[in-house]
C-alpha cells in the first residue's frame, strides 16, 4: 500500500507540474511575407480507397506545376503538401495535426476521403482552415469550414428525379427502386427529404434495398425489386458496386435502365464488357474525359502527358484534384487582394469561398457556394453511348435536399 | 521473477513489491517524468502518436488479460471498443454527463456486452471461441447502425465533444488530451500489472495452462473465464471512450475486424502474457504504421521517377517485412528480448 | 415460390465461392494448426497472376487460369518456406502473426507489381450469359465456380483417402511427433499444404474478381466471408468447409430475400453463435477428448 501511495503521489506531482508547462507553449509566429503558399492534402495513396483517391495525387502535383508555371498566387509559388491516411482515421488525425502545426501552416486543406472529413470536421472548424472535401454526405454540415466539391448524394438523387420527370414518356408515374450500398456512402440517399422530394415530383419510389461492399451477388435484391415492377434502378455506390448490380441485371435478364451518381463513372472502368454499361446514366458535376473540346480537359491532358502519367489515372477524380488547386488559387488570390498577405486568415478565405458564384476553373465544373449551401448545385446527366460517357442534359440546378436537422 | 544479484527479500512486503530496487525506482520515476514532459519538447506528430499509443495500450492490456493470461483468444476487441465509444458519446452528448463520470460507465457497459459474447467460452475453446467473438465484430456494428439510429447516429458518424472537466475547462488539443489519456493509460497499466498477481490472476493462468486441471483444483472455470471477458471488455470500453474524445467523432467503421486482428497482433509482437509486452507491442506497431505511411509521399516527392504507385507499395511492404522479420527472429515477442537484455545487464560481467 | 428457389440457388452458388476459400483455410489449419489470415491477399495475387497473363501477354482464358493456379502453387511454397517453416516449434501465435505479416507483404507486392487500383479481366473468365432452369436464372460463372468447388472437394477426398501423400498429410494433422516418428517428412507435408491452399485461394480469387472486379481491397474483403464458413463446418473438417460455405451463402441470401437485405450479412453470425453453443466444434469438427 505504501508503494501505491508513493506511486500515486509521483503521478499527481508530475501532472500538476508538467501539464501547465506544456500548455504554455506558444504557437510559431505568423510569417509576414510568405515565400510559398502551402495547401495541405490528405488522401489515400494506400488503403481501401487508394483506387479512387490515388489519381488525385498526380492531379495535385500536375496542377501545382500548372499554377506555378502561370505565376502562382500574386507571384508567390504554391506548394501542395500531400499526406497519406492509408484509409485509417487515426493516421489521418496524425497527419492533420502535423499539417496544422507546420510552419508555414497550410492556408487551405483538401480531404479526398469522406471518413477523414467526417472525423476532422470539428477540428477544422476550430482551427479555421477552409477545407475542400470530396464528401457528398451531410458530413460537411453543420456549416463550418468544410466545403463539398460534389453535390450531396441526396441532391444528386433529387436531380435524377427532375431529369426523369422531364424525359419520362410513360403515362403512369415512373417507378424507381434504390439499390444502394449499406454504408455511409450508400445510405446518404435514404433520407426522408429524398423520399418527400420524389413524392412531390410524382416519382414513385417503390423499393429501398441495400447491399454490402463485399457482396458478390445482388440478384436476391434485384428479384425483390423486380417484384415491385421498377422502371429504373438508382444506385448510390462506387468501385465494384455498379459492376455487381449490372452483372446481376444481366443474369436475371431484367431489362431495366440503371442510373448512378458521381461514383458510377469511376467504376465503369472496371467493367470489361462495355455493352453492360451501354445506355446507363451517371449524374455528376464534372466534365467528362470524353469531352475533348473542353479547355479544362485540354489543359489537364497537356499536363497529364507532360508528367507521363499512367492512362489508368484518367478517372473523374483527376479533374477533381486539378480543379481543387485552381479553386484554392482563386480564393486565396482574392483574399490576398482584399486583406493583404499579412492579414490572410482562414476567415478571409472562407469569406471568398462564400462569394464564389458560378465560378468555373477552365470549365471543369461550376461552383456556387451560398450561406446555406456549402456544396455546389449544378450538375449534368451523362449517358454511356458507344462506350463513351457524354452529357445528355444541360447543367441543371439540383434541389436542396439537406436534412432538416442541418437547416 | 529472478532478482538482481545481491538483492535479497527480507520481508513479505519486499517479496511482493513490483518495484524492488533503487535502480528500478529511478527508472520508473525518470521514465514517468520523461513521459509526462514529452509535450514540452516533442512535436505535434509525436504527441498525436503518443495519444494513439496510449489508447491502444489500454486496449491491448485488456486483451492481454483475456488472451495472454486466461488463454481465451478474442477477435472482438474493436467491437467492445465501439461499445465503450458509443456509450461515452451517448452519455456526454444526449445526457450531458461530464467526461469523467461517463468514462467508468462506458467501461462497465462494454464489460457487460463482453460478458454476453463471452458466454460461449463455457463450452467453446481456442479458435472457435475466437469466432464467437468474431460474431461480436459483426453484431455490434449492425446494432449501432440499425437498432436505434436516431440515438446512435446510425450509419453516420457521431460527433463527440471535447472532454469537459467541469468549471469550463475543456481539453481539446492533442497536448491537452495527452494529459488525459496518458495518466489513465499509466493507471490502467498499474492495475493490469496487479490483477495478474492476485488470486484472480493465478486462476486465469491455471485456466490458460489447462482448464481441466484448473477445474479439478477447484477453480470455477466458467466464472473466471467470464471475469476475464469482463475485465478485457472493460479495458476496451475505456479505450473506446478515450478514442471517442480523441477523434471527436466515431463511426462504426472505426472499429473494424481488421483493427481487432491488429490489436491481437500488437499483443503477439509485444510478447503475449506480459504487461510490459502489451505496452511494447502497441508502441512498436503504431509507430511502425505511422512511419511507413509517412514514407510513401516522401519517396514519391523526392524520387519522382519511382512513381506514385510504386512508392505507395512501400508502406504495406515494409510494414509486413518488419513484422515478419521480427517474428522470425523473436517469436516470443519483444518482451522476451527485453528480459534477455535485463538479464545480461544484471549479470554483467558474467554470462550466467 | 420461384423467388424462394431463386434466393436459395443464389445462396448455394455464392456459397460455393466461400467454400473454396474456406477449404484452403481448413487445409492449413488441419495440418499446421495455423489460422491463415493471409487468405484474402493470396486470392488477390492469384487473380492478378491470371489478369497479367490475359492483359499483358494476351494468353487465352483457360491456359492463363491454369498458369495462375501453378503460380499460386509456387507462391504457397514460397510463403511456407520463408515465413512458416522457420517458426515450426515456436508458439502457434507467432505463426498466426506471420500470416498477418505475409498479408501485408503480399498487399505491397500487388501494388508494386500490378496496381493499387481496381482492374477487371479484359475478357470474362466465365461466360456471362445466364442459364435458365424452370424460371430460375443461374449465373454460368457462379455455377462453374460451384462445379469447380465440388470437383476440388472430390479430388481432396480421393487424395486424402487413397494416396500415400494424402495419408501422410492426415497423419501429420493428427499428431506431428507421431507422424515424424513413423517416417513422414512433416516439413514436406507443410509445404504441400500451403501450396494447395495457394491454388484454392487463387481459384477463389479469380472467381470473385470475375464476378466483381480485381482489387487489393475488394477481392480480399470477400476472403473475410470465409471465416464464418470455416467455423460453421468445423476448423478441421473438409466436408465441413463445403457445407459451411454453402450454409453462409444460403443464410445470407434467404435472410436478404425473404426478410430484408439489411440483415443479410449479420444473420450467418447470429446463427453461428447459436451453432457454437450447441456444437462446440462446429458441425463436423473433430471432437477431441482432453486429458490432464
Amino acid at each position: 500500500m505504501k508503494h501505491l501511495a508513493k506511486f500515486a503521489l509521483v503521478l499527481v506531482v508530475l501532472l500538476l507540474t508538467l501539464a501547465p508547462l506544456a500548455a504554455c507553449k506558444q504557437a510559431a509566429p505568423t510569417v509576414q511575407k510568405p515565400t510559398v503558399v502551402r495547401i495541405g492534402v490528405i488522401t489515400d495513396a494506400t488503403g481501401p480507397y487508394a483506387a479512387i483517391a490515388g489519381p488525385t495525387l498526380d492531379a495535385y502535383l500536375d496542377a501545382q506545376a500548372y499554377v506555378n508555371d502561370t505565376g502562382g498566387i500574386d507571384g508567390v509559388p504554391i506548394e501542395v503538401v500531400v499526406r497519406d491516411g492509408a484509409g485509417k482515421v487515426d493516421l489521418a488525425t496524425s497527419m492533420y495535426t502535423e499539417l496544422v502545426n507546420m510552419s508555414p501552416r497550410p492556408v487551405m486543406l483538401n480531404l479526398i476521403v469522406s471518413a477523414y472529413a467526417e472525423a476532422l470536421h470539428d477540428r477544422i472548424a476550430e482551427d479555421e482552415i477552409p477545407t475542400l472535401s470530396v464528401t457528398a454526405t451531410s458530413a460537411i454540415y453543420p456549416r463550418a469550414y468544410t466545403f463539398g466539391m460534389y453535390l450531396t448524394y441526396a441532391d444528386f438523387a433529387g436531380l435524377f428525379a427532375d431529369w426523369l420527370m422531364k424525359t419520362w414518356k410513360g403515362s403512369a408515374p415512373p417507378k424507381v427502386a434504390f439499390l444502394t450500398w449499406d454504408s455511409t456512402y450508400g445510405r446518404a440517399i435514404l433520407t426522408q427529404e429524398v423520399r418527400d422530394y420524389f413524392k412531390s415530383k410524382g416519382v414513385n419510389l417503390v423499393a429501398e434495398e441495400v447491399f454490402k461492399m463485399a457482396d458478390l451477388d445482388v440478384t436476391t435484391q434485384l428479384v425483390r425489386i423486380r417484384d415491385k415492377g421498377a422502371d429504373w434502378i438508382y444506385s448510390n455506390s462506387t468501385a465494384t458496386g455498379p459492376v455487381v448490380v449490372l452483372k446481376g441485371l444481366k443474369q436475371l435478364g431484367y431489362n431495366v435502365p440503371f442510373a448512378g451518381a458521381i461514383g458510377f463513372d469511376w467504376s465503369c472502368m472496371y467493367i470489361s464488357t462495355k455493352e453492360l454499361v451501354e445506355g446507363s446514366v451517371a449524374i455528376f458535376n464534372f466534365v467528362s474525359w470524353d469531352e475533348t473540346d473542353n479547355p479544362g480537359i485540354q489543359k489537364m491532358t497537356e499536363y497529364f502527358d507532360k508528367a507521363s502519367r499512367p492512362a489508368k489515372d484518367r478517372t473523374v477524380l483527376y479533374p477533381l484534384g486539378f480543379q481543387n488547386v485552381l479553386i484554392c488559387k482563386e480564393v486565396i488570390g482574392r483574399a490576398v487582394k482584399e486583406v493583404g498577405w499579412d492579414k490572410l486568415s482562414g476567415e478571409a478565405i472562407k469569406a471568398q469561398l462564400l462569394k464564389l458564384k458560378n465560378f468555373s476553373a477552365l470549365g471543369i465544373s461550376t461552383i456556387t457556394y451560398t450561406a446555406d449551401r456549402y456544396s455546389p448545385s449544378l450538375a449534368r446527366v451523362y449517358q454511356f453511348k458507344d462506350g463513351k460517357l457524354l452529357p445528355v442534359s444541360d447543367w441543371m440546378e439540383a434541389p436542396n435536399l439537406l436534412e432538416a436537422k442541418y437547416k | 521473477m529472478s532478482l538482481p544479484c545481491g538483492t535479497f527479500n527480507e520481508t513479505y512486503a519486499q517479496d511482493m513489491a513490483i518495484v524492488r530496487t533503487r535502480t528500478q525506482w529511478i527508472i520508473l520515476v525518470g521514465g514517468l517524468v520523461l513521459l509526462f514532459a514529452l509535450p514540452t519538447f516533442a512535436g505535434p506528430r509525436v504527441i498525436t502518436l503518443g495519444n494513439l499509443i496510449g489508447i491502444s495500450v489500454i486496449s491491448v492490456l485488456g486483451l492481454n488479460i483475456l488472451t495472454g493470461y486466461c488463454g481465451q483468444i478474442s477477435l472482438g476487441q474493436a467491437a467492445f471498443m465501439a461499445v465503450g465509444a458509443y456509450t461515452q458519446a451517448m452519455l456526454t452528448v444526449h445526457l450531458k454527463w461530464p467526461f469523467w463520470a461517463a468514462l467508468p460507465v462506458s467501461g462497465v457497459v462494454a464489460a457487460i456486452v463482453g460478458l454476453v459474447f463471452g458466454t460461449p467460452s463455457l463450452r467453446v475453446k481456442g479458435f472457435y471461441l475466437a469466432m464467437a467473438t468474431l460474431a461480436a465484430q459483426f453484431v455490434v456494428p449492425w446494432m449501432i447502425v440499425n437498432v436505434k439510429p436516431d440515438i446512435t447516429g446510425g450509419i453516420h458518424s457521431f460527433r463527440v465533444p471535447a472532454p469537459a472537466l467541469g468549471g469550463g475547462l475543456v481539453l481539446n488539443t492533442q497536448t491537452e488530451m495527452f494529459y488525459v489519456i496518458i495518466p489513465i493509460a499509466v493507471i490502467m497499466t498499474f492495475f493490469a500489472k496487479n490483477i495478474v498477481r492476485t488470486r484472480v490472476g493465478r486462476a486465469f493462468v491455471a485456466i490458460r495452462d489447462n482448464d481441466l486441471a484448473a477445474e479439478v483444483m477447484g477453480v470455477n472455470v466458467f466464472r473466471y473465464k467470464l471475469l476475464a471477458f469482463a475485465i478485457c471488455s472493460f479495458y476496451a470500453g475505456i479505450a473506446g471512450a478515450l478514442w471517442a474524445h480523441w477523434m471527436r467523432n466515431i463511426a462504426p467503421t472505426h472499429f473494424h475486424l481488421v483493427d481487432s486482428i491488429w490489436y491481437l497482433g500488437m499483443l503477439i509482437v509485444g510478447g503475449i502474457g506480459s504487461t510490459t509486452g502489451a505496452v511494447f507491442g502497441a508502441v512498436f506497431i503504431r509507430t511502425l504504421d505511422l512511419s511507413v505511411s509517412l514514407l510513401s509521399p516522401w519517396v514519391s516527392s523526392t524520387f519522382p521517377a519511382i512513381g506514385g504507385q510504386a512508392s505507395a507499395a512501400l508502406s504495406p511492404l515494409l510494414f509486413g517485412l518488419a513484422i515478419l522479420l521480427f517474428i522470425l527472429f523473436e517469436p516470443r515477442g519483444l518482451y522476451h528480448r527485453w528480459e534477455i537484455f535485463k538479464a545480461a545487464y544484471r549479470l554483467h560481467p558474467y554470462s550466467h | 415460390m420461384v423467388n424462394f428457389v431463386q434466393f436459395l440457388t443464389n445462396g448455394i452458388l455464392v456459397g460455393g465461392v466461400y467454400a473454396v476459400v474456406a477449404l484452403g483455410i481448413v487445409l492449413i489449419y488441419k495440418a499446421t494448426r495455423v489460422f491463415n489470415f493471409a487468405v484474402g491477399e493470396m486470392m488477390v495475387v492469384g487473380g492478378f497472376l491470371c489478369w497479367s497473363l490475359l492483359a499483358w501477354a494476351g494468353v487465352p482464358v483457360w491456359p492463363s487460369f491454369l498458369v495462375a493456379l501453378l503460380g499460386s502453387f509456387v507462391l504457397g511454397l514460397i510463403i511456407e518456406r520463408l515465413s512458416l517453416r522457420p517458426l515450426i516449434g515456436q508458439p502457434l501465435l507467432a505463426a498466426i502473426m506471420a500470416t498477418l505479416a505475409v498479408s501485408s507483404i503480399l498487399r505491397g507486392v500487388v501494388i508494386l507489381g500490378w496496381s493499387a487500383y481496381t482492374v477487371s479481366f479484359p475478357t470474362p473468365i466465365f461466360p456471362e450469359a445466364p442459364l435458365w432452369v424452370a424460371g430460375v436464372s443461374l449465373s454460368q460463372g457462379l455455377l462453374l465456380s460451384f462445379v469447380l468447388a465440388m470437383v476440388a472437394f472430390a479430388l481432396f477426398v480421393f487424395f486424402f483417402q487413397r494416396t500415400k501423400t494424402g495419408l501422410a498429410m492426415r497423419a501429420t494433422a493428427e499428431d506431428h511427433q507421431v507422424a515424424r516418428a513413423t517416417g513422414v517428412r512433416v516439413t514436406r507435408v507443410f509445404a504441400l499444404t500451403w501450396a494447395i491452399a495457394g491454388v484454392l485461394a487463387a481459384i477463389g480469387g479469380i472467381m470473385v474478381s470475375d464476378r466483381m472486379a480485381l482489387g487489393v481491397t475488394e477481392t480480399a474483403a470477400v476472403g473475410l466471408k470465409a471465416f464464418p464458413a470455416v467455423l460453421f463446418g468445423g476448423l478441421d473438417s473438409i466436408p465441413g468447409a463445403i457445407v459451411g460455405g454453402i450454409a453462409v451463402g444460403v443464410l445470407e441470401n434467404l435472410a436478404s430475400g425473404l426478410i430484408d437485405p439489411k440483415i443479410g450479412e449479420v444473420t450467418p453470425y447470429v446463427i453461428l453463435l447459436l451453432v457454437l453453443l450447441f456444437k462446440t466444434e462446429g458441425l463436423f469438427g473433430l471432437k477431441r477428448i482432453e486429458r490432464i
